[in-house]
C-alpha cells in the first residue's frame, strides 16, 4: 500500500483566529478572576490595615486604663479629704462624655503622673475626623502634646465613643462629668467618677477605597472594653 | 505499518504549557501572598493574646497572694492568711538580712517537678537564659539593697538606676520561698497551673519605685504603714503594729506586691512577660481615744457619765450613791489615756449633774486639727461588709451629701432594733462565741427608740437621733450629727466608742452633737478591736510595670 503524505505546514488562518480567541476569552476570564482577587487583596489588605489600626489604639487604651489612678490618694501621707491637684497623686479618670475620656496616671513609672486626654475631633481635614490622645504632665513641666491615633472615623453619632460602666456593670450612657479645679476625694464629682471601673470604646474607621460593590466605602468597627483597676 | 515522523516535524510549540506555568506561578504567589496575610494575622494575634494572657495571670497572681495575706478575724483572733505572719514579720529589705530575718519573700507557682523558678540567680544570667528572673527589684531603690551585682549590659536596672542592679541568690538577701499547696495557689505544680510565676512581697519603703516620697520630710528607706485612711512612715526599728498612729489606733504593714507572668514561647509564638504591681494593707480596726469623738462641736446636758478608762484593761469601782457617786478606775495594765470627749469643735457642758471620769487632766480634747478620721471613707469601707441590706426598702428620700445642708435619707423612727446581739456579763469582757457581732449598714438617718441593742459596727449614714436607750458593745459610727438625749436610765448605754462626722452647719456648739440624759458611755478597746469582719487587704494601688 501505497502512503499518501500529509503535509502539516501549520494551522489554517481560521484556526489560529479560533484559537487566538479561545485564548482571548480564556485570559480574560483568568483576569477578570485576578482582578477581583487583586481588588479583594486591595480591600482585605486595607481592612486589615483598618483593623491593626484600631487595634493598637485599643490596645494602647486599654494599657491607659489600667495605669489610671496610680499613684492614687491613698499612697501618699496624706489624711483625706484629699486636694486632687497634688501633682504627686493620679485622680483616675477625671472627666469623661461620649466623645472624650480624661485621666491620671503614672503611664510608664517616670515618677510623673501624667495627663491624658482622648477626644473625638470631628474636622474633615485629613486625617480626621479622628480620635487623638493628648498628653501633658500633670506638674505642667511637659506641655501637652496631641497626637492623632485612628483617622478618618465614622462620624460616632449620638451614641459617642466612649461609654462608662460602674462596678456592677451597669452602662452610664450619656455620662458627662468634670472633676472640678481644687477638688478633694470628697467631691460628688470625683466620687461619682470613680465609680466608673470600666469603659467601653467603640469606633468605625473608614478606608480609602470601596468594597468589591464599588457603593459602600471600607468600614470596619471595633469595640473593646478597659477595666480601671484602682479603687 | 508505522509512520514515522521527522524530527522537527508537527513539533507542537505552542504556549499551553507556558500559560498553564505562568498561571500556577501566579496561583502560587497569591496562595503565597494569602499564607503570609494569615501567618502575620495568627502571629499578631497570638502575640496579642500572649500578652493579655499574662497580664492577666499576673494579676491574678496579686490577688491570689492577697487572699493569702488576710488578717485574723478580728471577733476571735483566728483564721489568719497562710503567709499573713510571715509577711507582718518581714524588716525592710536590707544588703545582708539579720540572721533569722526576711526582707524578701517570693510565692513561686510551678507547673511541676521540672519547672525551675529562679527569681534571684543573676550571675551572668540573662532574661532568654532565665525567663522568670527578678530584674524589677533593682527598680524598687530599696535604700538598704546596694552593691548589688552588675545588671547585664542593656539590662533595664542599669540604665535606670545608674548601677544598681540585679540579685544574687545569699550574696545580699535571703530570699524566702514558703511552700505553698493547691488550697493556697489553686492548681499550683501542675500543668493547670496559670502562667504567673511568682509573686515577691515587700514592706513599701518611704521613696516609691517612681521616685515619690509618702513623706518628703522622713528618710527614703523607712517602713510605711496604714492606719485605716492614711500611709504613716514609721521610724527605724519600729513596727508597724506597735506604732500607733493615734493615741490608741495601730497600724498596718503596707505591702508591695510584684508578680511576674510568663508564657511559654511555642513555635514562632515567642510568648510574653509582664509584671504588675499592687500596695495592700489590713485596715486596723478603727478605734477613737474616747467615747464620744466627734468633728462637730458637742453639747453634754443634763445627767451623763462618760467613762474614757478602758473597760477591757481597767477595773472600776462604784462607791456612794446618788449626787455622791465616786468612781475609781485603775489596775494593773490599765489604759487610762483617754479622753471622755475629743472633737474637731468644742465642748459645752450644760447644767451640773454629768458626771465625767478620765485619767487626763483634762477630760476633754477639743480642736483637734487636722482631725485624724475619714469619716467618709470609713463609711464607704466598712458598708462594704454590712450583711443586712434591707434598710434600703425603708429609706426615703434624696440623698446630697454635699448640699449644705447635707441631704440625707429619712430611715424613719425604729423601735427595739436588734443589730446581732449584745454580750451578756459586762462589763467582764465577753468571750468571742458568746456574742454575735454584725456591720450594720443603715442608708439615711435614723431615730432608734426603746432599746436597740447589739454589737459590732453600727453604720449610720446620716444623722442618728436615740431615745429610749441603747446597749451597743462596739463602735457607732455617724456620719452626720448625733443626738442622744436617753439613755433610760440603763447601766451602760456604750462599750466602746461613737464616731461622728462633720455637720457642715455646726458652727456653735447649739448645732453640734448633743449627748445627755441619763446616759452612760464606757470606753472599751476591746470591743473597739473586735469590731468589724474579716476582710481581704485593701488594695491602695496597683498597676503594671513597663520598662
Amino acid at each position: 500500500m501505497k502512503c499518501k503524505k500529509i503535509r502539516s505546514t501549520g494551522f489554517t488562518l481560521l484556526e489560529s483566529m479560533i484559537c487566538v480567541l479561545l485564548i482571548m476569552v480564556v485570559v480574560g476570564a483568568v483576569f477578570s478572576q485576578m482582578r477581583k482577587a487583586q481588588a479583594s487583596y486591595r480591600v482585605e489588605g486595607q481592612k486589615v490595615d483598618l483593623t491593626q489600626q484600631e487595634r493598637e489604639f485599643i490596645d494602647q487604651f486599654a494599657r491607659d486604663l489600667r495605669q489610671a489612678g496610680y499613684p492614687g490618694p491613698y499612697t501618699v501621707g496624706v489624711i483625706p479629704p484629699v486636694p486632687l491637684n497634688d501633682v504627686r497623686i493620679s485622680a483616675g479618670v477625671t472627666a469623661i462624655s461620649p466623645n472624650s475620656l480624661t485621666l491620671e496616671g503614672d503611664l510608664d513609672n517616670s515618677g510623673k503622673v501624667q495627663i491624658v486626654t482622648y477626644s473625638y475631633n470631628n474636622s474633615t481635614n485629613f486625617p480626621c475626623p479622628c480620635i487623638q490622645r493628648t498628653v501633658a504632665t500633670k506638674d505642667g513641666i511637659l506641655a501637652p502634646a496631641t497626637y492623632t491615633e485612628v483617622q478618618n472615623m465614622v462620624d460616632p453619632g449620638a451614641q459617642g465613643i466612649f461609654l462608662a460602666y460602674d462596678a456592677n456593670g451597669n452602662a452610664q450612657p450619656g455620662l458627662a462629668l468634670t472633676l472640678p479645679a481644687g477638688a478633694t476625694t470628697k467631691d460628688a464629682n470625683y466620687l461619682q467618677l470613680h465609680q466608673i471601673k470600666s469603659v467601653r470604646v467603640t469606633f468605625t474607621l473608614q478606608g480609602q477605597s470601596r468594597e468589591l460593590n464599588g457603593s459602600t466605602p471600607i468600614q470596619v468597627t471595633m469595640t473593646a472594653m478597659g477595666r480601671i483597676p484602682n479603687d | 505499518m508505522t509512520f514515522r515522523r521527522k524530527a522537527g516535524q508537527n513539533s507542537q510549540r505552542g504556549v499551553a504549557m507556558l500559560v498553564a506555568m505562568l498561571a500556577v506561578v501566579l496561583l502560587a504567589i497569591i496562595g503565597l501572598g494569602f499564607i503570609f496575610m494569615a501567618e502575620t494575622e495568627n502571629s499578631v494575634n497570638n502575640s496579642y493574646k500572649d500578652a493579655q494572657k499574662s497580664y492577666f495571670a499576673s494579676r491574678s497572681g496579686l490577688e491570689n497572694v492577697r487572699l493569702l495575706l488576710i488578717a485574723p478575724d478580728p471577733k476571735t483572733g483566728a483564721g489568719a492568711g497562710p503567709l499573713y505572719n510571715q509577711a507582718t514579720n518581714l524588716v525592710m529589705p536590707v544588703a545582708l538580712n539579720p540572721p533569722g530575718q526576711t526582707g524578701v519573700l517570693y510565692v513561686e507557682n510551678p507547673t511541676g517537678a521540672g519547672d525551675t523558678i529562679d527569681p534571684t540567680t543573676a550571675a551572668g544570667a540573662t532574661l532568654i537564659q532565665n525567663p522568670t528572673l527578678d530584674n524589677e527589684l533593682c527598680l524598687e531603690q530599696f535604700t538598704g539593697m546596694v552593691n548589688l551585682l552588675p545588671p547585664p549590659a542593656g539590662a533595664p536596672c542599669e540604665a535606670k538606676t545608674g548601677g544598681q542592679g540585679l540579685p544574687a541568690a545569699s550574696t545580699y538577701f535571703q530570699p524566702v520561698t514558703p511552700a505553698t499547696n493547691p488550697g493556697m495557689i489553686m492548681n499550683t505544680n501542675s500543668a493547670l497551673a496559670l502562667p504567673f510565676k511568682w509573686v515577691r512581697i515587700t514592706n513599701k519603703q518611704n521613696k516609691m519605685l517612681t521616685g515619690q516620697h509618702v513623706d518628703s520630710t522622713q528618710a527614703d528607706g523607712l517602713q510605711v504603714c496604714w492606719d485605716g485612711s492614711t500611709q504613716h512612715v514609721i521610724p527605724v526599728g519600729s513596727t508597724c503594729l506597735g506604732t500607733p498612729s493615734l493615741a490608741s489606733q495601730s497600724m498596718r504593714p503596707v505591702w508591695l506586691l510584684t508578680s511576674l507572668a510568663v508564657t511559654p514561647s511555642l513555635g514562632r509564638n515567642g510568648g510574653s512577660r509582664r509584671i504588675t504591681q499592687m500596695e495592700i494593707a489590713n485596715s486596723p480596726p478603727i478605734t477613737p481615744n474616747s467615747p464620744i469623738a466627734t468633728q462637730a462641736p458637742v453639747k453634754l446636758q443634763g445627767s451623763y457619765v462618760l467613762n474614757s478608762y478602758d473597760n477591757c484593761t481597767c477595773t472600776c469601782t462604784t462607791s456612794g450613791s446618788g449626787s455622791s457617786t465616786t468612781t475609781t478606775c485603775g489596775g494593773a495594765g490599765c489604759y487610762n489615756q483617754a479622753y471622755a470627749v475629743e472633737t474637731a469643735g468644742g465642748v459645752n457642758t450644760v447644767g451640773s449633774s454629768g458626771q465625767t471620769i478620765s485619767g487626763q487632766p483634762s477630760p476633754y480634747l477639743t480642736g483637734v486639727n487636722p482631725w485624724p478620721f475619714d469619716i467618709d471613707g470609713l463609711i464607704n469601707q466598712f458598708k462594704q461588709q454590712s450583711s443586712s441590706p434591707n434598710w434600703s426598702s425603708s429609706c426615703t428620700g434624696t440623698q446630697n451629701f454635699n448640699s449644705i445642708p447635707p441631704q440625707y435619707l429619712s430611715c424613719g423612727t425604729q423601735s427595739s432594733q436588734q443589730f446581732g446581739t449584745y454580750p451578756s456579763g459586762l462589763p467582764t469582757e465577753p468571750s468571742p462565741g458568746s456574742y454575735t457581732s454584725v456591720t450594720e449598714y443603715i442608708p439615711g438617718s435614723v431615730k432608734l427608740t426603746s432599746a436597740a441593742n447589739g454589737s459590732g459596727i453600727l453604720i449610720v449614714d446620716g444623722d442618728l437621733e436615740i431615745n429610749g436607750g441603747l446597749n451597743w458593745y462596739g463602735l457607732v459610727l455617724v456620719r452626720g450629727k448625733v443626738s442622744f438625749t436617753g439613755g433610760a436610765g440603763q447601766s451602760v448605754n456604750l462599750y466602746g466608742s461613737i464616731l461622728a462626722g462633720e455637720d457642715v452647719l455646726a458652727v456653735n456648739n447649739i448645732d453640734g452633737d448633743t449627748f445627755g440624759g441619763s446616759i452612760n458611755f464606757h470606753y472599751d478597746v476591746c470591743a473597739l478591736k473586735r469590731s468589724g469582719q474579716q476582710v481581704p487587704p485593701r488594695i491602695l494601688a496597683t498597676h503594671e510595670i513597663t520598662f
